[in-house]
């Protein structure tokens, strides 16, 4: 089955609504990262579901720096800000499906949102997406992942753990943080 | 952080191999090109979104739409012959002093969609350059003649008589001397590219060196963000400048909305929105041009959103666009590779190439940099993190499925969503599926023969080779849209050059079919892909269709 991107955009509205429900039916604990006062384009909630997300696909341990440290979730947030409104609120929209407690109660019988279902619930929700027989899930999956996994290992506090020792310097000359574009 | 390390630890900068395409003494340095430059800047030559306000009216004789391989041989050749020429492009005028050989920095700052483009249903990655030079400032040199039996194709089924390779070698020989396009010497190939020679001459398959466009090359790995030393013979350093030099204009953040048509049937210019380098987003500041001619060269994607834009959707616009889908596996070896250095690409067979009835594939190597790789693996978490960490031991080989040569083939599309986003869609089937398998299979095979003790797919369950035992698994493994990574670097058709206005967009000579004054010189005027790296085909179409344009500007 193909899906396009105006359906998985129909979907996700779908899935806002769920969300909406969701939120009402399930206490959410507040045991979750507070969001940043500076966000570009996601709300508050959407930056906690993608930070919970980055913090499985790029988990700490063994030295390896956390997602947090690398500031995985905001760095993302300031990307979709440069991309086009309507990609940014695709993005917005697949975290809202994936976080979204009565649309995991209904399609797989969990009973939280992304955010608080830990970290074992957490990989397996990232796996049943990433080998969903539904395209719309693999490709949230894989746009998700992606981001996040893009932004962590283009990081140079990570090109150690990579055996990378990073560019060669030319004498080039750096552009200011955030001159670039 | 570890300590950056010295040039010197990288293999020694190599001669290139073929000196015939050595440039002659009169062919500017990369020096020369920077004082071109910075002289038009200074005059105002040379303007970027931040110089522009408001209403801005130009007029010129032609007015080029894109910077790259297309658009700015285009342009050159033009101003050299006097004719007042006007090039805009809508991604920034970086420059070396920009490339700080960072992935988190070169992807946003020099790729479409900030390094996020991708077919609408996201089972495709779309590698594409936006900047002053297009895909040239971030492509991997790989340089080939059109192959003949590509023109053979293009002759019988698309009615190019023209198109033979003596029609084409004058204009590929001179691009060749422009750009010092040469054989780049076995001895300087990096580890990466040496394990797909030493394991296609280990199971007898064809393997040779590639042509590159460089000069001085420092063999660093970084042509994918943006070359550091100007080795990269890209437009930005030579024909961009080439056309300053000689007196043309160029602006960058300038988006080209759509292309103005008279009642009479006549394109006299275009309308463009000034862009915000930081954001993206239009500044508010226009730019409308006046030109006698109006040349597109926006690229296979862009080019027919420019083209549906202005309403000039006649004929198969948008249709017929090809991609060369891209599949890869990584090999795992006991021994360091390195693939993050050296010359991404200088190592390629085309033992696959012709399979008859099913697509043919070509093979070559990658960048093994550890964004590009994180991303393109689909996996999470610990899986990811120990394919990651083996990053420096990795050796990532690709196979490039040659779609298009049948004529009825539907290929892919482009077209506007409700938001005026382009949308490209790539559908798959069962031939492709077939094809992707194949390709596993062989690049299983390659890793396996030169010495790797795992091989590992992009599935998003993936599979892990460890002997010819495996394979069945490998070949049981699905090939659908989203199960396994798929990507594209080369983006073709979509405007594509024919006799019958039913069946392509423009006239063997350039010229839009219907619209007098249009032409489009870029990869969307391929009536097919091409089998090969299409940078050199796609220069040296444009360094021919200087004369048609010209002819038109008389």
């Amino acid at each position: 089955m193909k899906w396009t991107r105006r359906r998985l955009l129909g979907a996700g509205i779908g899935g806002s609504v769920l969300l909406a429900l969701g939120g009402l039916a399930m206490r959410r604990s507040d045991a979750t990262r507070p969001a940043p006062t500076t966000l570009v384009v996601l709300s508050p909630r959407a930056w906690q579901v993608l930070a919970a997300v980055a913090d499985r696909v790029c988990p700490s341990g063994d030295g390896w720096p956390s997602a947090d440290t690398i500031d995985v979730a905001s760095r993302v947030d300031a990307l979709l800000g440069r991309m086009h409104p309507a990609t940014a609120a695709e993005i917005e929209q697949v975290l809202g499906l994936l976080d979204n407690a009565l649309g995991g109660l209904l399609m797989d019988g969990r009973t939280s949102t992304f955010v608080d279902a830990g970290p074992e619930g957490q990989d397996a929700i990232l796996r049943d997406w990433q080998t969903s027989r539904i395209a719309l899930r693999r490709a949230g999956y894989k746009a998700l992942s992606g981001l996040c996994a893009s932004a962590y290992y283009a990081d140079p506090r990570v090109f150690p753990k990579v055996g990378y020792p990073g560019p060669p310097n030319y004498g080039n000359v750096a552009p200011a943080p955030g001159g670039a574009g | 952080m570890n300590e950056p390390i010295r040039p010197s630890d990288i293999p020694a900068p190599a001669t290139p191999g073929d000196a015939a395409a050595m440039p002659d003494a009169a062919t500017p340095t990369a020096a020369q090109a920077q004082q071109a430059r910075a002289a038009a800047r200074a005059s105002g030559r040379l303007r970027v979104g931040s110089d522009l306000s408001g209403e801005t009216a130009l007029r010129c004789d032609v007015v080029v739409v894109g910077s790259g391989a297309g658009g700015a041989v285009t342009a050159a050749g033009l101003a050299e012959a006097g004719h007042d020429v006007l090039l805009l492009e809508e991604g920034g005028d970086h420059t070396r002093a920009d490339f700080d050989l960072q992935e988190a920095t070169a992807y946003p700052m020099l790729y479409q969609d900030r390094g996020a483009r991708s077919t609408a249903d996201m089972a495709m990655t779309v590698l594409q350059g936006r900047s002053v030079g297009g895909s040239t400032t971030v492509n991997w040199t790989t340089c080939y003649r059109t192959p003949e039996r590509i023109l053979a194709n293009w002759r019988a089924h698309h009615g190019l008589e023209a198109l033979t390779e003596a029609e084409l070698a004058p204009h590929f020989s001179a691009v060749e001397r422009r750009l010092s396009i040469g054989t780049w010497p076995e001895s300087a190939a990096n580890a990466n590219n040496r394990r797909l020679l030493e394991g296609a001459r280990k199971l007898g398959w064809q393997a040779d060196s590639t042509r590159r466009n460089v000069r001085g090359c420092a063999n660093s790995g970084y042509c994918g963000v943006g070359c550091p030393v100007d080795g990269k013979q890209a437009m930005h350093v030579t024909f961009v400048p080439d056309l300053l030099r000689a007196g043309g204009r160029l602006i960058a953040d300038c988006r080209v909305e759509t292309v103005e048509v008279d009642a009479s049937g006549r394109a006299r210019g275009v309308v463009a929105s000034v862009l915000d380098r930081q954001t993206g987003k239009p500044s508010g500041a226009t730019v409308r041009v006046e030109a006698k001619v109006v040349v597109l060269s926006a690229g296979a994607i862009n080019t027919p959103a420019v083209l549906l834009r202005s309403g000039i959707s006649d004929g198969p616009v948008g249709r017929r666009t090809f991609l060369h889908p891209v599949v890869g596996m990584a090999g795992e070896y006991d021994e360091k590779i390195q693939g993050f250095y050296g010359a991404p690409q200088s190592i390629a067979s085309h033992q696959f190439i012709d399979r008859g009835e099913r697509y043919g594939f070509f093979l070559e190597a990658v960048p093994v940099q550890p964004m590009l790789i994180a991303f393109a693996s689909g996996q999470f978490g610990t899986p990811l993190r120990q394919l990651m960490g083996r990053l420096d031991h990795l050796s990532v080989l690709i196979g490039l499925l040659v779609d298009g040569l049948d004529p009825a083939e539907p290929a892919g599309h482009v077209e506007l969503d409700a938001h005026g986003r382009v949308r490209l869609h790539y559908p798959l089937g069962p031939a492709h599926a077939e094809a992707f398998a194949a390709m596993h299979d062989s690049l299983a095979r390659l890793h396996l023969a030169a010495g790797a003790g795992g091989v590992t797919s992009l599935h998003l369950d993936p599979v892990v080779v460890r002997s010819e035992a495996d394979l069945p698994s490998l070949a049981a493994a699905p090939y659908g849209a989203l199960e396994h990574g798929i990507f594209t670097a080369h983006q073709m058709g979509g405007a594509a050059m024919g006799r019958d206005p039913a069946r392509s967009v423009v006239r063997p000579d350039h010229r839009h079919h219907r619209v007098e004054g249009l032409y489009v010189v870029d990869g969307s005027v391929l009536p097919s892909a091409l089998g090969v790296n299409p940078s050199e085909t796609i220069y040296g179409l444009a360094h021919r269709a200087r004369g048609f344009v010209a002819e038109a500007l008389r």
